[in-house]
């Protein structure tokens, strides 16, 4: 049967989720709305369809291509958005071949599809419109061509006469307002709608995502989703039901109650978070809709735009720094001495290193910003870095962290797991300086940060630091290459 | 156009500043885009973001005025093509950053349909005595006092993987 | 680049064929302005031939489509999949009215 999924809705209901991304995009639950709506499609037995698009359409079609991965055939269309259903049909290149089942990909659905087409069977109207507890379901099965009744299914609906099936289980949730964004998130952790979520229960009421770090007995009471790729102290109390999607990192004796967390989100320590959803530096509260936009990065932060935000706050690590400083004295006398012996003319060589620093550009989007370091013209290594130390204390670089690059280096790394690589931070110290030689291939190095970023905490930082201490005594670090 | 081929896998080519000329450079690249990358998405991509490059050529850095020189390096870099447009009109102090302009604006949509099709590009302004800063989309700009006095030329450089 | 004009009832059709770049923009303005001045206010631009287009050829359409919006009238678009590819990327389609051949951009525009 030909299915044509309508998923143009503008999605000004939800904004600002929706000021950069589009309905079909958003995350719920750990996947996009449209994966939803495709798997339940699946769920029914119908493996093609036919989406009709508009705001950010060559995203979508990026993200689903021919629909493969979900064991589906998929083609396309645009409209300019929330565009009658008499008309979208009416612009197809291929119309539908009747009967053809007619469904919004913009709202949420569980167990629904099915239901109703079993349910049409029994009739042989032809035109079927499901129901749900009294409201539209926005779903038709349609065995002429283009019924009235179309307009059912318009966004802006015109309520038009037709034969109706009421579904009686399943859920159905418009996502027509932010309120009813959060329900429906805090309803699939619960299970109260049944999907298909990505991620495995590790114990009673809480199922976590692929390569995420959370421990049990953060989850006082309720249910949670955790995502992928997510760090979760042990300190954190979740409570209530609670979302929280991919890439997030929630410090320490955060509290989180009945909330969604959007992917790439960072909630600082202590932070409280209550009845709300969380993007980026976004608190957006759920009763009075006021969206709270937080500036200082140690409370809420965007993760897209903000990669130095994990491990030693920034203000330890200038303190250390300091006092790194003040323990090398010694070896800037000795520094002083070789340089002047060696190269007393050129001393010093200036680097343009790409740090940790955000800055804004002339649009006000945060950029990592390049500083200057001196590198001594010694061959010791441990001399030669010496003022290195001196972009520690200015915040630019971390003691331990990723191997620092020019600009012109990053922008080298563009398949995905050296944009992953990229991320981490600059450091003076790490496991690629200490344990790659000199001379490997640029490639090795990255993958060596990658690991590091990968697999980031803060003791494996302290174990960094202590074994960067015991080498500086070691012959490596004197007369090693440089 | 005139084009010289320097090994099996780079080709340099040269049109005169002018919008008429501007496609047949597009198709040349187009066509060596495909027989390098066998794909057909790549090579609409590379010629979708030259064509949108090469108008800016025409279009701001010369003036439209012509009797000036387009200069269009091409090179097959293992899995990744390399396209090096270089002009010797104004140079752009910085990349703009790739974003949509309203629908109401009829023009300023290049550099987003540049960021979309190909994986990275740069720009950069050389002249005898010194090299300028490697400029990035959106990034730092730079500060040139009277280039235009001094003989210089403009790389812009889009890098396309296949 | 080749423009062809045609006319059906009180709709003008515009074909464009080849490539709808920069150096064909001028003309192509110059020739679709006249027409949604003249015209019956229903406009059909059919790029079924386009081979390839820059965004200069988009501002083009958008200067159109805008004209044709102060005379209140419809401008209707049939893109060749190259052309509907630039026009997705640059979001446009959630502006032009665009449909899938010229019958039904005929039909459209008839219909009122």
């Amino acid at each position: 049967m030909d299915v044509i999924v309508l998923a143009d809705r503008k999605g000004q209901e939800l904004l600002p989720l929706t000021d950069n991304t589009c309905i079909p995009l958003l995350p719920l639950a750990g996947k996009t709305l449209l994966e939803h709506t495709l798997e339940a499609l699946v769920q029914a037995g119908l493996r093609q369809a036919h989406i009709v698009l508009s705001p950010y359409a060559e995203e979508v079609k990026g993200y689903f291509g021919t629909g493969e991965r979900w064991g589906m055939a998929l083609t396309y269309s645009t409209s300019r958005g929330e565009e009658s259903a008499v008309q979208v049909l009416a612009s197809l290149a291929n119309p539908p071949e009747s009967p053809f089942l007619i469904l919004r990909g913009d709202v949420l659905r569980s167990n629904v599809i099915g239901e109703f087409l079993a349910q049409a069977e029994t009739s042989t109207a032809a035109c079927l419109q499901a129901q749900f507890a009294g409201d539209n379901a926005f779903m038709m099965l349609c065995r002429e061509p283009r019924p009235a009744a179309l307009a059912n299914l318009d966004w802006e609906q015109t309520l038009q006469a037709c034969e109706q099936v009421e579904i009686a289980e399943g859920v159905v949730n418009k996502l027509d307002s932010l309120a009813a964004f959060h329900q429906a998130n805090l309803a699939a952790a619960a299970g109260r709608i049944r999907l298909l979520l990505p991620g495995l229960q590790t114990a009673l009421g809480m199922t976590q995502g692929r390569n995420s770090q959370v421990h049990p007995q953060s989850l006082k009471q309720g249910a949670a989703f955790i995502g992928a790729y997510c760090n979760v102290h042990p300190s954190v109390e979740l409570s209530g039901e609670v979302v929280i999607g991919d890439h997030v990192i929630i410090d320490q004796c955060a509290v989180i109650t009945d909330s969604v967390i959007m992917p790439h989100s960072y909630i600082g320590e202590m932070v409280e978070v209550r009845n709300a959803i969380v993007r980026g530096n976004e608190l957006i509260r759920v009763d009075s809709g006021a969206v709270l936009k937080i500036t200082d990065a140690f409370l809420l932060a965007d993760l897209n735009t903000n990669p130095i935000h994990q491990g030693l706050g920034s203000v330890y690590n200038r303190i250390l720094g300091a006092l790194l400083l003040i323990l090398s004295l010694p070896l800037w006398l000795l520094a002083s001495i070789a340089v002047l012996l060696k190269n007393p003319t050129a001393p010093l060589n200036k680097q343009v290193l790409r740090g940790n620093k955000i800055i804004l550009d002339d649009f006000g989007l945060p950029q990592r910003a390049e500083f200057v370091v001196w590198q001594l013209n010694v061959t010791m290594p441990v001399l030669r870095y010496l003022p290195r130390l001196l972009a520690v204390i200015s915040g630019d670089l971390r003691v331990v962290g990723g191997l620092p690059v020019s600009i012109e280096q990053a922008v080298q790394r563009m398949e995905d797991w050296e944009k992953f690589a990229d991320q981490a931070p600059a450091g003076l110290v790490g496991p690629t300086h200490l344990l790659i030689p000199v001379n490997a291939t640029a490639e090795e190095k990255l993958l060596s940060d990658s690991f590091y970023w990968a697999n980031f905490s803060i003791q494996q930082d302290f174990r960094y630091m202590a074994q960067a201490l015991r080498a500086v005594f070691s012959r490596k670090a004197w007369f090693g290459e440089v | 156009m005139l084009a010289r081929s320097e090994s099996n896998y780079a080709i340099t080519l040269a049109i005169r500043s002018e919008a008429e000329q501007v496609s047949l450079l597009c198709e040349a690249l187009h066509a060596l885009c495909l027989y390098a990358s066998g794909s057909v998405e790549c090579a609409l991509a590379v010629q979708q973001a030259a064509a949108e490059a090469i108008n800016n050529v025409v279009e701001h850095a010369y003036h439209n005025q012509p009797d000036n020189e387009i200069i269009v390096g091409w090179c097959q870099e293992e899995r990744q093509i390399r396209v090096d447009i270089l002009d010797e009109g104004l140079s752009m102090a910085r990349l703009p950053k790739p974003v949509l302009p309203d629908f109401e604006a009829e023009s300023s949509r290049g550099w987003w349909i540049i960021n979309a099709s190909v994986d990275k590009y740069f720009y950069q302004t050389i002249c005898d005595t010194f090299a300028g800063p490697v400029l990035h989309p959106g990034g730092m700009g730079t500060d040139f006092k009277d280039l235009e006095n001094i003989p210089h030329t403009n790389i812009l450089t889009l890098l396309k993987r296949f | 680049m080749v423009i062809n004009e045609q006319k059906h009832d009180d709709i003008d059709i515009v074909v464009l064929s080849g490539r709808f770049v920069m150096a064909d923009a001028p003309e192509v303005r110059e020739r679709l302005k006249t027409l949604v001045e003249a015209g019956q206010g229903k406009l059909l631009v059919n790029m079924e031939s386009v081979t390839f287009i820059d965004s200069s050829a988009c501002a083009v359409l958008i200067s159109a489509f805008k004209a044709m919006q102060l005379k209140t009238g419809r401008l209707v678009l049939v893109n060749s999949p190259i052309v509907q590819s630039l026009i997705e990327l640059t979001r446009l389609h959630t502006v032009f009215e665009i449909m899938p051949n010229a019958e039904a951009a005929i039909a459209a525009l008839a219909a009122g």
